[in-house]
């Protein structure tokens, strides 16, 4: 965390650590999200075919 | 302070890399990007407002005088899509790019490219929606909800329609996302979970429910737009489906949709009520865990909205019970932010002023919430008048005028001038004054059984109809004031100090005002760190 140094690009102020548990936080969360998406669709189709 | 500030090796560091339209197009910061969210907000809240004075003017008086049936539902369609997906989340979020990375002593949100790309969605999905106006068979006039076999009727606006609705979803998406990434991987040391504002707590929890809620929505305008171009029948009674179904599944969304725009509300009336009482915010754990509470009710709670299409008698009890219940955790809420304000040394700042306005009629859109909530009422009421004061109590001095706080409030952090306070105190008056003639007569059309999305009336609703469509020209208008109050706070003023408030307390006070470009290139120490009070 103190490692952060300024850069004209704000992606790069954080720790690469930082940045690396981001983007699996932000992994997970889309992969939540399209599991969503898709149990609608799941859901209705074994509704409908039931 | 130093620490706040920017400390780059050459000046090329202290601002945006790029200069004119360039530097919006390519920008990863956080304060250009809240504040594109916050200009496309107003924007939107000005063109789905116009739509809004169109619908007043044809209900000033019974019959058809100025549009047609077709165009007038037209415009209640675009005015709740414009105002819901345009004006009030971009404006949270535009706040939350603002403000979050500032309040937790991050330099930036988490993922800066993914943020460009959530902001620049928006102009295309709104420019997907709004050229429908122009399109033969006109905007989707089938009401915001979309219901088939309806919505199926739209004409060439239909795939405008879905193709809107899924850009503004990925846009909402990957901004919640952004978010959380943010708040779990970026706070200062120090900063621990219960020591972050409210304001950040409220948005990690609507961030979840957005996450959890959009995607629903996106799969069932995904099946509309199969059912309607791809032979699938998910909604047709016809081949086997059931467009009750969709009522439920965008319920399933639209009823978290209620408190995505309201969380991030009570979390700027959060910030703003101990600041000018001069307190501590009464009951920090109690917000977040009601917070938490309403977000999990809000799921189980979505065919309150529909208990008129049929549902068992256990179904009904179900409904009714958990969408009692929120009154909980919500008065809970409004509880601690009175508590705050007793027997702390106030000060009545435009800020305050809304944030008082909201707790009193916010509190007025929820009681009516709770009327429809009970179901033999709800049979009654449900698609009248009373629906449409209810839920424009809650959004609009609810949301909207939470967002005029927050403006008001950290304007003098944004831009480094205060706003011109006598002309603020003027759009409070006429704002709140004027929103209660426009909205409160509609609870008693309701009652006496006006339905909603009509464009002509019987003429005992005549009167109120007409006091209501006066109130709405008077708040409309009055709105233009606030537009003025924020262009003159741009362009100079007094000079705000790096506190602004006398008693605002949060890292987001500690850096000069306007603040930097960067802030927190090196994180806040840790003694500057206060928790709990916001």
């Amino acid at each position: 965390m103190t490692n952060r140094t300024l850069s004209e690009d704000s992606s790069v102020n954080a720790g690469a650590a930082q940045r690396k548990a981001a983007r699996r936080t932000a992994l997970v969360l889309g992969l939540i999200a399209a599991a969503f998406y898709a149990s609608i669709f799941v859901a209705q189709m074994m509704r409908n075919a039931g | 302070m130093s620490t706040a500030t920017a400390h780059g090796h050459d000046d090329h560091h202290h601002g945006p890399a790029r200069t004119g339209i360039m530097r919006w197009l390519t920008t990863t910061n956080h304060k250009d990007i809240g504040t594109l969210y916050l200009l496309f907000s107003l924007m939107m809240f000005f063109i789905g407002g116009a739509m809004a004075m169109v619908i007043r003017l044809e209900l000033f008086q019974p019959g058809l005088q100025w549009v047609n049936p077709q165009f007038f539902n037209s415009m209640t369609t675009m005015h709740a899509l414009v105002m819901i997906f345009g004006a009030v989340m971009p404006a949270f979020v535009g706040l939350a790019n603002w403000m979050i990375p500032m309040m937790i002593g991050a330099p930036d949100m988490a993922l800066p490219r993914l943020n460009n790309w959530s902001f620049w969605i928006m102009p295309f999905a709104f420019t997907l929606l709004l050229c429908t106006l122009f399109l033969p068979g006109g905007a989707p006039a089938g009401g915001w909800t979309m219901y088939p076999p309806l919505v199926l009727q739209t004409g060439a606006a239909f795939p405008f329609l879905i193709f809107a609705v899924h850009f503004m979803g990925i846009s909402s998406v990957m901004g919640s996302i952004n978010i959380l990434a943010t708040v779990f991987n970026m706070r200062a040391p120090g900063m621990t979970l219960m020591k972050l504002p409210l304001f950040v707590w409220t948005w990690i929890i609507t961030a979840f429910l957005l996450v959890a809620s959009i995607p629903v929505l996106a799969g069932a305008v995904t099946m509309l737009l199969t059912d309607r171009y791809f032979g699938t029948s998910f909604f047709s009674a016809a081949g086997g489906g059931d467009p009750v179904m969709f009522q439920h599944i965008f319920w399933f969304f639209g009823h978290p949709e209620v408190y995505i725009m309201i969380l991030p509300a009570f979390g700027i009336v959060s910030a703003i009520i101990p600041t000018f009482a001069r307190k501590p915010l009464f009951g920090y754990s109690s917000m977040v865990y009601a917070s938490a509470s309403i977000a999990f009710l809000s799921f189980i709670v979505w065919a309150h909205h529909m208990f008129t299409v049929g549902m068992p008698l256990a179904g009904e009890l179900f409904f009714m019970y958990t969408t009692i219940m929120i009154a909980v955790p919500t008065g809970v809420k409004v509880f601690n932010w009175v508590a705050t304000m007793w027997k702390g040394s106030m000060t009545f700042e435009v800020p305050m002023l809304f944030a008082i306005a909201f707790v009193v009629l916010f509190t007025i859109g929820g009681f009516s919430g709770l009327m429809l909530g009970i179901t033999p009422v709800d049979f009654q009421y449900h698609d009248t008048y009373f629906v449409v004061a209810h839920f424009h109590y809650v959004l609009v001095t609810g949301a909207v005028f939470s967002l005029m706080a927050a403006a008001y409030f950290w304007l003098p952090k944004w831009t480094g001038h205060m706003y011109d306070e006598k002309l603020a105190k003027l759009h409070f008056w006429l704002s709140v004054i004027s929103v209660n003639v426009l909205f409160f007569p509609q609870h008693f059309l309701g009652l006496a059984g006006m339905p909603r999305r009509i464009p002509d009336y019987s003429v005992q609703f005549a009167d109120f109809n007409m006091v209501s469509s006066l109130g709405g020209f008077a708040f409309g208008l009055s709105q233009l004031l606030f537009a003025a109050v924020v262009i003159k706070c741009i362009r100079g003023g007094a000079a705000a100090t790096d506190q602004v408030w006398e008693d605002a307390q949060g890292l987001e006070w500690t850096v000069p005002s306007p603040a930097p470009y960067h802030t927190f290139d090196e994180p806040p120490p840790e003694a500057s760190i206060v928790g709990g009070m916001r």
